[in-house]
Parts: C-alpha cells; sequence; structure tokens
C-alpha cells in the first residue's frame, strides 16, 4: 500500500532523526564531562542543604527559566505544525482517491 | 458503486469541532494566565532564587508525562481485549504526544539541574528512571514503525505500553526508595499558598493543552487508519 508505505517511511525518518540526536546530545555531554561530572551540591542537597546556586542576584539564573519557556514552546509549535503537515497529505490522499473512484466509475460505465 | 458506500468516510463532526475550539481557547487564556501568575505574581524562592520558577513548567509536564504512558498502557489493554482499532489509534496518538512530554521534562529538568546542581545530568534513581520512561516511548513508536505490519505489530507496541505502565508508579516511588537529590515529593507539602495556586493553574493548564492535543491527533490518526483501509480495499 502506497500509503501505508509513505507513512512507514516518514515515521522511520522521524524516529531514526531523533534518536541520532538523543544520541549525539549524550556523546557531547559526556565528552565534555558535563554528565555526572559533579557530586558535591548533589548531595548536599539530598540532605536537606541548601542547593548551590550560579551567580548571584535575584536574577542571576533568568537565562535558565528563559531557555525552559522556549524549549517547552518551541515543541509545541514544532508538533502543531506537524500534525498540520500530515492533515495536509492526508487532504492530497482524499483527493487522489476521489480521483481514483471516478475513473473506475467511468471505466464500469 | 455498491463498493464506495460501505467504506468509512474520514470526516469530523460538529460536535467534536467546537469541543476542539473551546478546548483550543481555554488553553490558550489558561496558558497566559499562568504566565502572568509564574512571572508576575508569585513570589520568588529564597534558596533557589528565579530558577525556581521552571518548577511551574517542569511538574505539570513530568504529571502529564506519566498520565500519558497510564493512557497508553489503558488503551492497550483494551485493544487487546476488544481487538478495536479505535483503542490501538488512542494508543498510538497518546504515546506520540507523550513522547513529546517526556522529552520536555528531561530537557526542563537538565535545564534546572544545572544551575541547582552544577550538572546538566547524573544518574540519580528520578531521573534514570524517567530516561527509561522515555525510552519506553521511543520503544513503542519504533515498534509501530519497524515492527510487523498488521495486528501482531499492534500486539508488540501494546506489550511495551504495559511495561511502560510499571515505570510510572516506579518514577514517583524513586524519591522513597533510593538515596536521590530530586525533592522528595513533587509537590512539597509546605508549599506558599501562591506558588501552590500558579502551580495548580499551570498543571490545569497543561492539562487543557494535552486534552486538546490528543483530540487533534486521534482525529487525524483514526482518519489515517480509514484511509489506510481504504486503500487496501481498492488496492
Amino acid at each position: 500500500m502506497r500509503f501505508t508505505r509513505d507513512l512507514h517511511s516518514y515515521s522511520r525518518t522521524r524516529i531514526t532523526a531523533l534518536g541520532a540526536i538523543i544520541v549525539l546530545a549524550f556523546l557531547a555531554l559526556s565528552a565534555i564531562g558535563v554528565v555526572g561530572a559533579y557530586e558535591g551540591p548533589i548531595q548536599a542537597a539530598a540532605q536537606g542543604a541548601a542547593p548551590a546556586q550560579e551567580g548571584s542576584g535575584p536574577e542571576a539564573n533568568l537565562p535558565f527559566l528563559f531557555a525552559v519557556y522556549i524549549v517547552t514552546w518551541a515543541s509545541f509549535f514544532a508538533y502543531v505544525f506537524y500534525v498540520s503537515r500530515r492533515q495536509r497529505e492526508l487532504q492530497n490522499e482524499i483527493r487522489d482517491l476521489k480521483r481514483a473512484l471516478e475513473e473506475r466509475d467511468s471505466q464500469d460505465s | 458503486m455498491a463498493q464506495s458506500a460501505t467504506v468509512p468516510i474520514p470526516a469530523t463532526g460538529p460536535v467534536r469541532r467546537t469541543a476542539g475550539d473551546l478546548l483550543l481557547i481555554g488553553s490558550a487564556l489558561l496558558m497566559a494566565l499562568t504566565l502572568y501568575l509564574v512571572y508576575m505574581w508569585v513570589p520568588t524562592e529564597q534558596n533557589l532564587g528565579v530558577s525556581q520558577r521552571i518548577f511551574y513548567f517542569h511538574v505539570p509536564l513530568g504529571w502529564i508525562g506519566m498520565i500519558s504512558i497510564m493512557v497508553v498502557a489503558v488503551a492497550s489493554i483494551m485493544h487487546l481485549v476488544t481487538g478495536r482499532q479505535k483503542w490501538d489509534d488512542l494508543a498510538y496518538s497518546t504515546a506520540e504526544i507523550g513522547i513529546i512530554f517526556a522529552s520536555l521534562i528531561l530537557v526542563t529538568g537538565a535545564i534546572w539541574g544545572k544551575p541547582v546542581w552544577g550538572v546538566w545530568w547524573t544518574w540519580d534513581a528520578k531521573l534514570t528512571t524517567t530516561l527509561v520512561l522515555w525510552f519506553i516511548y521511543v520503544g513503542y513508536l519504533m515498534v509501530r514503525a519497524y515492527g510487523p505490519a498488521g495486528t501482531q505489530g499492534k500486539r508488540f507496541a501494546s506489550v511495551i505500553a504495559l511495561i511502560g505502565a510499571i515505570d510510572a508508579p516506579i518514577i514517583y516511588k524513586a524519591t522513597d526508595w533510593w538515596r536521590s537529590a530530586h525533592p522528595e515529593r513533587n509537590v512539597p507539602s509546605d508549599l506558599n499558598e501562591k506558588m501552590l495556586l500558579t502551580l495548580m493553574v499551570s498543571v490545569l493548564a497543561f492539562t487543557v493543552l494535552y486534552v486538546y492535543l490528543l483530540m487533534e491527533r486521534y482525529s487525524l490518526r483514526r482518519s489515517e487508519s480509514d484511509l489506510d483501509e481504504i486503500h487496501q480495499r481498492f488496492a
């Protein structure tokens, strides 16, 4: 089936790309030593002590908050974009089907 | 032509469209309110500073990520029991949205971990079990993409979803069962009233957004299944 084949190949591309990005991200993080490289503040936090903060002042960590906001909304917008694109592809499929049915009807008659 | 009269016609009913529109508007309004509360109203936590406000995004994403895998599991069980396509469509749609939420839990957690713990990632019990959940979502979708076509592939994926459901309570109890840097409870019992209200509004906003996305994706998935069936019938 063309439709099934297209759908599967599209999913494969998407999932393979996602997997590759994750593996590369972990490799990059491991290479620069940020994955599990720092134990001190974590142990302090586990013992109930005040956790460490980068920088000082009330707005010291504002970029991190900004990053969370951006990543969250960029992800949702990307997903909505993907869904709307699938919707367009389905509409094209329906149009092709209608055309095929009309051709079949005309051959039958 | 008699055959064309029996095929399913992908369509969106007016009730579903109205419900979708209402959910979208409600979600947008609640998100605007959440942003106001997070950035303008709620007090700044003394120890963690501004970075604590990530909490109002991170916790709702975490809850929905876990709820999502439970929905996938329940829909998968229903599909295994009844064999009806609509349950499989629901499971697939939820898994696809669930992986977005699960990814965002990990990413927002890492961004929060850097200023608080000093590292982006550590192999803490809560973080690791959440990563396992993410891999379960990926496994589910990979089986659907690469696995056997037809009912066999759907059954394999359903079993993966059930394994994912087992992971959800483990994530929740991870801080009780293992020594962890992550806060013991997702919502501390001594949380400030304003902080609690902001969190509740944020949870509600993300839940409405989740329901809206699920409704849209499920509708699309149903149409994909119907079209696939039509193609098979007319091939």
